[in-house]
């Protein structure tokens, strides 16, 4: 009813900003802050509060550009940073005091705290934040599927995917992974180099999303969740449910998957993976978590490649997608948007801005700044250069823009569940076969979803 | 029976640092891996002592990010606990002596009621009193973490209560015939016997507000304002950790408290005997 | 004495119940100022359908109702006494252990008790959570023992028996606190006892239980009742640690909370669960309250 409201409100007031002659007569790309000779606004003596997570290297970067905006706006900006686990708290305690910073980093989570979010369409649409040099497909990484609002500007994608030492596979004789390799493909590849190394080939897993992919990838037009995050979108077909728990299962149990305990033990720290020590041959991670694998990888001289998420059909659909790593928002309180609408103008298309955050967050989704960022040699190393091949060939699958960029808020409840009840259970025999804890997954993953409509 | 003592004594000794030295292994771990490389740091079979020593490690750590260093953030740290210490001392007495010693009406309940207070947990009172600090515009300030340790801290309240529960009675009996009243015999009686229970408050006061982490999380607001403990945190991240540095600062932080400790400890031994074997 | 009192007793400043409130002001301000509003709302919220940062909905006892039907909570609660029943007993028989052996007067003593103090200086830090998987991790020292013993395929963050075993080590080995507290027990209790109790020719061990347990027990009722609380209240280590898996075998109760009220965004089942726990734990500490007069004795 709200959101209603909030729409209705929203195309009025856009229909009045069309009414406006002095709008209509900015020429397309007025505000874009690449051009020769662009003048920034000037907001001295204004103040703007921003709030990111991230570790102390994106706070170095991040620091570093808003005094560049500062000299350049003569702005005073108030910022806080904090650890991604302690942001959420903060978060949720502003939110609760109605005190929330003018601009706030924001996760794929963004459906849990609309209310809090303001839409940007009027920005885009008036050209405060440029899209001239960002593609539709971009745009659509971080808006909401149900009403058509910009949730925010994504500070870079990333996909999920698989790095592989392709060392370890040439000693097993195993042929590397292709563009659409299978997951009869990657279960053969994980059980030959298991028996040639005696260790697991693959170490940490992201169970929820490799479940979701499978149900993409299952039949065209499946989707675990619908495009606008508002239901399911696979007609309760829990076959590539089955199909996934019992794979995974499977090779976990004859020790080509690493046990739950060694995946524990690694838990979030992606640099503690196995692969980076060379005891690992695969193992899944969002792209942008690459480099820094690669730098821990490098120090045991090892050298690490990307692939993509195995298929169920090898001519069937990928069931990857390039999605927004985080996106700067603006709070709908907040008392200064269109100064904050200009500073995500400039986090997002400088290319001067872009050559000092170089893709931390993720990969750029202006396309002139891409393209500065790769011309510079200084700027992109072969790592990098191997996460922007990945998500070129995530783009190019046709289906990459087919699944949704919002999380439901019961996402995260139903993924918890999936992972701990589901295939922990099974790794604990707690079912008689991947039949049933599908079934009951299923089960349980409708009962979540309605407490959240009751909601 | 000279040799017998000297055997006793070369076992206790053994035992007590072999036993300690096993109870320090994970801090010397920590310590050590401030000077490891990250692959030494997490890696499988990561030598004990680092095979190429990395003391970029510490300075790499202490220019912390942007424009602020350690050097604030210890600052503050010490800001902090130092004041927070201070009120919990004071006030943690006062509201001791008034629940073990006065006998006033009620005093059932607001013992009753302080028991209850510890049951709840943190987790759901966090947001309702982040309301409140943000209506008194104290968000952003260390007033949030500093006030309420001189309104009295449970756990530390209920521990000199049992001390003073400890003290024989017929003391404030004799110090109120020799003209005290209830204030003094606080100040003059309370207070002095107190002391070892005053000096474990100090010590653990000072290290839990020291290593807290969710009070600076929620309302410190500002870089500038933050602690060491909060600041240590910013180097972790899923997207990739600096553990070295991370781990620099660490061990960094323990030094201050293990100082405090070591001049305070010296008021917890002298002339104790109580327990021990003679002979 | 008598004319003491009734000297006193005219002063309005000395009369007992003055005196009580000023000196429990501060904690009856903190209680009315900052804990009371927000434990009356969470109690409130109980009852509700709330999320951070919208109106609550009035909903009744459908949160308890929830939660006796509710798997992962009954779970959280099982492995949370589990937890309480083998860490608390573990880690003060353990605390009071070396505050004794560390009572001995040599000239090392202050050495010593820094040496067991300083593992309750790193406190819930990341370090912890590393040196702990490293330490019972797959390949790390305390399962290559294990295996050298005969078992196999045994790992101890993988399996749901025995995950809450390095929880609750880790727990017990931080004893500093509990320690000191102890520490400063003995060092209160008068040395004439002991000489007294030498003269009259009693052991070490007969001292112990004649002497030091008895003085001590406000102190042991103390730390019990404080590492109870701690115990039921239990969230870092196993946050950092284990994140409650595996198959919940860690999710212990706060931490259960916090994912209900912060991550899946339920506060108000939150806050329900909370109330439930503090039921518990009351009950708890009053059996504890109650029988400990039996077995705590003070001087008055």
């Amino acid at each position: 009813m709200r959101k209603n409201l909030l729409a209705l409100l929203l195309a009025v007031a856009m229909l009045c900003a069309m009414a406006v002659p002095a709008m209509a007569e900015k020429a397309e790309g007025w505000n874009n802050v690449n051009a020769e000779g662009y003048e920034y606004p000037d907001y001295s003596g204004k103040t703007l509060s921003i709030m990111w997570w991230g570790s102390d290297t994106r706070a170095q970067l991040t620091e570093e550009i808003i005094h560049m905006w500062e000299e350049k706006t003569g702005a005073t900006v108030e910022f806080e940073n904090y650890d991604g686990g302690g942001y959420w708290t903060v978060f949720q305690s502003k939110m609760a005091a109605n005190d929330l910073p003018d601009v706030f980093q924001m996760g794929n989570n963004w459906l849990t705290y609309y209310d809090t979010i303001e839409p940007l369409n009027a920005y885009i649409d008036d050209g405060t934040i440029d899209t001239t040099a960002i593609s539709e497909a971009m745009i659509a990484t971080t808006v909401n599927q149900a009403n058509g609002d910009v949730t925010g500007m994504s500070n870079g994608t990333n996909a999920r995917c698989f790095a592989y030492n392709p060392a370890i596979f040439d000693e097993a004789g195993v042929p590397y992974p292709t563009d659409n390799w299978t997951w009869d493909d990657f279960a053969a590849a994980g059980r030959a180099i298991t028996e040639a190394t005696g260790n697991p080939a693959i170490t940490t897993l992201e169970y929820n999303s490799l479940a979701f992919s499978a149900v993409t990838q299952w039949k065209e037009g499946y989707n675990f969740y619908a495009m606008d995050g508002s239901d399911f979108a696979f007609e309760g077909d829990i076959e590539p449910l089955t199909y996934i728990i019992g794979l995974l299962s499977d090779l976990q149990s004859e020790g080509v998957i690493a046990d739950f305990g060694v995946q524990n033990e690694i838990g979030k720290n992606i640099e503690a993976d196995w692969i980076a020590f060379g005891d690992a041959a695969m193992v899944m991670l969002s792209s942008n978590q690459f480099q820094a694998l690669s730098n821990v990888a490098a120090e045991s001289g090892i050298e690490l490649a990307l692939a993509t998420i195995p298929r169920v059909y090898a001519d069937g659909q990928s069931g990857m997608v390039v999605r927004s790593s985080q996106q700067m928002s603006i709070y709908s309180g907040s008392d200064n948007k269109e100064m904050a609408a200009n500073f995500i103008n400039f986090f997002v298309n400088s290319i001067e801005c872009n050559k000092v955050l170089n893709c931390e967050r993720g990969v750029s989704i202006n396309s002139d700044v891409l393209a500065a960022l790769k011309a510079d040699s200084e700027k992109t190393n072969d790592v990098t250069a191997k996460v922007y091949t990945l998500i070129d060939l995530v783009g190019s699958f046709p289906d990459a823009a087919n699944s949704s960029p919002a999380e439901p808020a019961a996402n995260e409840e139903i993924s918890d569940v999936l992972l701990k009840t589901y295939f922990q259970g099974m790794a604990d025999g707690k079912f008689a076969d991947a039949q049933e804890a599908a079934e009951k997954f299923w089960a349980e993953a409708q009962e979540i979803w309605a407490k959240y409509e009751n909601q | 029976m000279q040799k017998k003592r000297a055997v006793q004594n070369v076992i206790y000794h053994v035992f007590v640092i072999a036993f300690g030295l096993l109870m320090i292994y994970p801090v010397l771990w920590m310590i050590l891996s401030s000077f490891k490389m990250k692959s030494e740091i997490l890696g499988n079979n990561a030598p004990f002592l680092p095979s190429t020593w990395v003391f970029e490690n510490y300075p790499n750590g202490w220019k912390g990010s942007g424009s602020l260093t350690f050097a604030t953030y210890f600052k503050n740290s010490i800001i902090v606990s130092c004041l927070g210490t201070l009120g919990t001392v004071i006030s943690s007495a006062m509201v001791a002596y008034a629940l073990a010693r006065v006998k006033f009406r009620g005093r059932k309940f607001w013992f009753t009621a302080m028991i209850m207070t510890m049951l709840l947990p943190g987790q759901v009172l966090m947001i309702p009193q982040y309301i409140i600090w943000n209506r008194l515009g104290l968000v952003g300030t260390f007033v949030p973490l500093i006030l309420p340790k001189y309104l009295g801290w449970p756990f530390f309240i209920y521990m000199m209560m049992q001390f003073i529960r400890g003290l024989p009675k017929e003391l404030d009996e004799a110090a109120m015939i020799d003209g005290c009243n209830k204030y003094s015999i606080f100040t003059r009686i309370v207070l002095p016997l107190l002391g070892p229970s005053i000096i474990t408050t100090i010590v653990i006061s000072f290290y839990w507000i020291w290593d807290d982490y969710m009070g600076p999380l929620l309302y410190l607001s500002k870089p500038a304002l933050y602690t060491v403990s909060l600041a240590i945190k910013g180097f972790a991240d899923t997207q990739g950790t600096n553990f070295g540095p991370m781990f620099a600062m660490s061990s960094l932080s323990l030094i201050p408290v293990f100082l405090l400790f070591l001049f305070f400890n010296r008021y917890l031994m002298d002339g104790v005997t109580a327990g021990a074997v003679k002979g | 004495m008598q004319a003491a009192k009734q000297t006193r007793k005219g002063s309005f400043l000395h009369n007992d119940n003055v005196v009580g409130y000023i000196f429990a002001a501060p904690f009856i301000i903190s209680f009315l100022c900052l804990t009371l509003i927000p434990m009356a709302l969470s109690l409130y919220y109980s009852f509700c359908n709330y999320k951070i940062g919208a109106a609550p909905e009035w909903i009744g006892i459908q949160n308890f109702a929830n939660l006796l039907k509710d798997g992962t909570f009954t779970n959280s609660l099982l492995v949370t006494i589990q937890y309480v029943a083998i860490g608390v007993p573990l880690k003060l028989v353990f605390a009071l252990f070396v505050a004794m052996l560390l009572t001995r007067p040599t000239r090392v003593q202050g050495l010593y008790r820094a040496i067991y103090y300083i593992p309750s200086l790193i406190g819930g830090s990341v370090a912890v959570a590393l040196v702990w998987k490293q330490l019972f991790g797959s390949r790390g020292p305390v399962v290559s023992l294990i295996k050298a013993l005969g078992a196999t395929g045994f790992n101890f963050f993988g399996s749901t028996t025995w995950a809450f075993l390095p929880l609750v080590l880790c727990n017990a080995w931080q004893f500093g606190s509990s320690m000191l507290i102890f520490a400063s027990g003995l060092k209160q209790i008068s040395k004439e006892y002991y000489e007294a109790a030498e003269i009259d020719g009693a052991g070490a061990v007969k001292r112990f239980f004649s002497i030091t347990l008895p003085i001590l027990s406000p102190i042991i009722l103390f730390n019990l009742i404080m590492q109870l609380i701690s115990g039921f209240m239990t969230f870092t280590q196993a946050q950092i640690i284990t994140d409650g898996g595996p198959n919940y075998a860690t999710n212990y109760i706060a931490l259960n909370i916090f994912k209900e009220g912060f991550s899946f965004q339920h506060m108000g089942y939150a806050c329900a669960q909370s109330w439930v726990m503090l039921l518990i734990m009351a009950a708890v500490t009053g059996i504890i309250f109650k029988t400990s007069s039996h077995w705590t004795f003070y001087e008055n």
